[in-house]
């Protein structure tokens, strides 16, 4: 249950998803995209937000009817409490997972582009030690940092308006020519930048005057998002050439790589600064989620007892995967297992809270 | 206890922040500005670059200098190898401000030189890349020109003359992605060294197919004349055309005028087989030099105008049957095709179909201004 200094308002809600939606996986967004639906892959994005929308319906309708409670807290109540337990830890396991993916991109990127002698470890290291430092604070101050951090995506959308000197529209038209099936293939590539939404489960308590605008406040979060991701999408698609952006992991950095300015030679550096917050700010709000799990389940409550190992198990599954395809395969794994998790089974909770009748009991008192 | 571990995690955190896996020091590494590639006997690569560096004599100023080194190997990386073992400090790429490419290894495909350019993250991805008449060793081997470095001279001559519309504005990243375009080609800026005299000039552009130069190079008049054809008008585009016969030729019988605008329309009729693309060119003309006539009557710079027209009409003409000789799809009409007449593309071969077609270009030009005498 949410204590009074530790609630957060509607407003740092919206940025906190936002952030937690927004991370590492965007740098490759537009080649996952372009793989399978081509110049379409806009489309794709934009699709794959309205089918987050509707998973905030789900969520939503089904932490309604439990507004004090997180998704760990009530899921006893709906299943009891050995089954629950299991989904505890079957959950916590899953935002150590993505956690653990944030971090392994973050470092593979940082890897690749700026520091190819660096090992990995010591940037994981680095991360790690950021994450720990916040997630062991209350929901507050984690969402008070990620609205500051949100200013700087003004500076990446301009950045990348940079590219609209060298673009050729032609290149995504005709609109709609890979066809619907690829369209919508391509778009469950690209859930995986686009995962974070479902952190409602856990932190829907903690928003004020939870009764209603949550879901205002969720919407705008994900319509930014979506826009957001769907600008990136299409302006990398319509510099890259269709069959070039099919050899570019990352064309958002590729794409500032090539501008060269008398004050900063190397735009793609720059831009790589600012993003490494955004990829903090997500691997943050993972820790503190899988941390809150673990709280419950082992720690009576407290998430900053989780928050140690947590991190740490975090950092050894970022640390595992020694080649590229590796890095592939675990990030295909999560995105796939992820649907479970944000889709079947709060739709499960959500109709067997229906069929058994149980909600939270009102105080009679407020 | 929880501020000793949080001073723990601080310099932990602080003895690796220093990045001393990937330091490169600026003052030992040597920066290479001008590449050149060549194709020597038994298809090895010649790579001869200019390095940058100072000489500080005591005290005074330092005065930049340049290092000139070459050599062979098979592949661009392995030049690149055993250059570093001719010089005093790692070799960096990551200033390179042009590549210049001989003749005979522009035939060959191009990409396979490039790749290490877009694969490794340190390079330069907004350097020029130009063709050499002749070998491309020989301009870089002038080192100096009149105090210049040869790096700066050759960089300055190819911004101004994209300034002036004379050479497509190309670099590493921009040829990329038309290579990896089946419909549009590209075209890069060709170089020569001056008969006789020890100097760098430009010669015209180097019209590509696919990945590879076609042999054929464009005139610096009939470049720019493309380049407006294709909308990619930098500040300037001069032209000269004579506009009188007198007996004796003198500067009086030419015109030079600068397009001020030049607006462009295509149009694709796919109805026709086969294929007609015609190509309006709107030009909006400020004459520059005309010594012969006064242009400010009624009627005259109408009549003058249409001479002009009709010159660069026939000009435009000429120059199609050229890019079709050389299999050159710069206007990128493939691209347009598959983007607005999708039907139409899949039923064509384009690396033959190409050829084939008509080509219609239509120059207008219309005088708007003639400097500050009548």
């Amino acid at each position: 249950m949410a204590t009074k200094n530790s609630t957060i308002t509607q407003g740092q809600l919206t940025f906190f998803i936002f952030q937690t939606q927004i991370g590492v996986g965007l740098l490759s967004l537009p080649f996952a995209v372009a793989k399978i639906a081509h110049g379409d892959g806009w489309i794709s994005t934009l699709l794959i937000g309205f089918f987050i929308q509707l998973c905030i319906f789900l969520i939503w309708a089904l932490n309604r009817r439990f507004p004090t409670l997180s998704l760990y807290e009530f899921m006893p109540q709906i299943i009891g409490k050995p089954v629950a337990f299991f989904f505890t830890l079957l959950y916590s396991l899953y935002f150590i997972g993505i956690g653990g993916v944030v971090l392994l991109l973050f470092s593979n990127i940082i890897n690749n582009w700026v520091f190819d002698v660096t090992p990995r470890w010591a940037l994981i290291l680095l991360m790690v030690s950021a994450g720990i430092y916040l997630a062991r604070e209350n929901i507050r101050i984690i969402a008070r940092f990620h609205v500051f951090i949100s200013f700087f995506a003004f500076i990446l959308i301009f950045l990348a308006c940079m590219a609209y000197a060298h673009i050729d529209i032609r290149y995504i038209l005709p609109i709609g020519h890979s066809g619907a099936l690829n369209i919508i293939k391509a778009s469950s590539e690209a859930l995986l930048s686009m995962l974070g939404f479902e952190a409602l489960l856990v932190i829907f308590p903690y928003v004020e005057n939870n009764e209603k605008g949550v879901l205002k406040a969720m919407s705008i979060a994900n319509l930014i998002a979506t826009s957001l991701s769907t600008f990136l999408v299409f302006t990398c698609l319509i510099v890259f050439s269709p069959q070039e952006i099919l050899v570019i992991p990352q064309p958002m950095l590729y794409m500032l790589k090539s501008f060269t300015f008398t004050v900063i030679e190397r735009l793609d550096l720059f831009f790589l600064s600012i993003w490494i917050t955004f990829a903090v700010t997500s691997f943050v709000s993972y820790l503190y989620l899988a941390s809150k799990g673990l709280g419950y389940a082992f720690h009576k409550n407290r998430h900053k007892n989780a928050v140690w190992y947590a991190a740490i198990a975090c950092g050894f599954i970022a640390l595992y995967p020694d080649s590229q395809l590796a890095i592939n395969r675990l990030a295909f794994f999560i995105t796939r297992t992820s649907f479970a998790f944000f889709a079947a089974i709060p739709l499960t909770l959500l109709l067997l809270s229906h069929v058994l009748r149980k909600k939270e009991r009102k105080d009679t008192a407020s | 206890m929880k501020r000793l571990l949080l001073l723990l995690i601080a310099v932990c955190t602080l003895s690796i922040t220093t990045g001393c896996w990937d330091r490169q020091l600026l003052k030992n590494t040597r920066l290479v500005y001008g590449v050149s590639l060549d194709k020597v006997q038994n298809n090895h690569l010649l790579t001869t670059v200019s390095i940058h560096s100072s000489i500080s004599s005591r005290g005074g100023p330092s005065s930049p200098t340049n290092d000139i080194v070459s050599s062979r190997g098979d592949t661009v990386h392995e030049t690149r190898r055993n250059i570093e073992r001719k010089i005093s400090g790692p070799f960096s790429a990551s200033k390179t401000q042009f590549v210049l490419l001989g003749n005979e290894l522009a035939k060959d495909n191009i990409y396979g030189l490039l790749d290490i350019f877009y694969r490794d993250p340190r390079s330069q991805l907004g350097a020029r890349v130009a063709v050499v008449d002749g070998r491309a060793e020989d301009i870089i081997k002038l080192k100096t020109k009149e105090e210049t470095l040869i790096d700066e001279y050759i960089w300055q001559l190819i911004k101004t003359e994209e300034q002036n519309t004379a050479i497509p504005a190309s670099t590493i990243q921009t040829i990329c992605s038309n290579m990896f375009d089946s419909g549009h080609d590209f075209a890069l800026p060709q170089l020569r060294i001056s008969p006789g005299k020890k100097r760098v000039e430009l010669a015209g552009t180097a019209l590509f197919h696919g990945k590879q130069f076609s042999g054929i190079t464009l005139s610096p008049s009939d470049s720019t004349l493309l380049l407006l054809l294709a909308d990619q008008k930098k500040k300037f585009a001069h032209f000269t055309k004579k506009v009188k016969n007198s007996k004796k030729e003198t500067p009086f019988d030419y015109v030079t005028f600068n397009a001020k605008k030049a607006k462009v329309r295509m149009n694709i009729d796919t109805n026709q087989t086969p294929l007609k693309v015609s190509i309006h060119l709107n030009i909006k003309a400020v004459i520059n030099e005309y010594p012969s006539d006064r242009i400010n009557r009624k009627g005259r710079e109408k009549a003058l105008g249409k001479k002009l027209t009709a010159q660069l009409t026939e000009q435009a003409n000429a120059l199609m049957t050229k890019l079709q000789k050389a299999n050159c799809d710069y206007f990128g009409i493939g691209r347009e095709l598959m983007a607005y007449h999708p039907d139409t593309w899949k039923k064509l071969r384009w690396e033959t179909a190409y050829r084939n077609i008509r080509l219609e270009p239509k120059v207008n030009v219309d005088i708007v201004g003639y400097g500050i005498i009548d």
